[in-house]
């Protein structure tokens, strides 16, 4: 299941579409709007995409995760437009039978979309500037090559 | 001639002033030569997300012609034709 949102991340639902009989477990991740990036301060950030390719995009992570591991069930969803801080901006959901796969899967899932899904964040610094958001600046770990 | 739109995505669009905008180019003209006529009337802030330098197209930019992503290296033997929708992005900074 893959969706692109301006309404902010049901995550109830969202675990309630992945649980499964058949899952040993449940794995979700959330990517949060954070306040810190070294020194500067975010009052908020906003999301833009390129919804048609983004869908596509979307849809090829989950069907790609899908021939790797013994997913059951599976739900990306990116919310689009401005979100505070400590929203949810996206969503990973899997369920599989044994947690090793759910972890695996899930990391794998939002260290891809992060790289090959074209949607791009602005901050809204708390001093009141704005800049867009380059790949690789965000203080994040380098995702981990499987 | 062949007339074509270009839209521009995120930073580019900042960069560019407008979020899309139709463009002219000669007939058989390549994306190649598109990306050369947008970075040469459109000032330094839309040449630098084109090109890292003189010639060699920025190989983080992103394109997708009517929806279908082109990479880069394929620009100069991608044709355009009249009512082409050429889509420009900036490297991908989502999640």
């Amino acid at each position: 299941m893959i969706q692109l949102t301006r309404e902010p991340i049901d995550t109830a639902a969202l675990l309630a579409r992945v649980n499964s009989p058949l899952a040993g477990a449940v794995v979700l991740f959330l990517g949060t709007v954070r306040e810190l990036t070294g020194d500067r301060r975010t009052a908020a950030l906003d999301y833009e995409g390129y919804p048609e390719m983004a869908e596509r995009k979307l849809a090829e992570l989950e069907a790609e995760a899908r021939s790797r591991w013994p997913i059951i069930e599976c739900g990306l969803i990116h919310r689009l437009g401005h979100l505070e801080l400590g929203e949810a901006s996206v969503a990973v959901a899997v369920s599989t039978p044994h947690r090793r796969d759910a972890f695996e899967a899930g990391q794998w899932l939002i260290d891809t979309l992060k790289v090959v899904v074209p949607i791009w964040k602005r901050e809204q610094w708390a001093d009141g500037s704005t800049e867009w958001v380059h790949p690789g600046l965000d203080g994040a770990a380098p995702p981990v090559s499987s | 001639m062949i007339e074509l739109r270009v839209q521009y995505l995120a930073q580019l669009r900042t960069a560019r002033g407008v979020a899309d905008e139709s463009c002219h180019l000669p007939e058989g003209a390549t994306l190649a030569q598109l990306l050369t006529q947008l970075a040469g009337t459109h000032g330094a802030e839309v040449a630098k997300h084109l090109y890292a330098a003189a010639g060699v197209v920025q190989p983080s930019l992103m394109i997708a012609v009517n929806g279908t992503a082109i990479s880069v290296r394929q620009s100069s033997q991608t044709l355009l034709r009249s009512g082409d929708v050429v889509t420009l992005m900036p490297p991908i900074a989502g999640g």
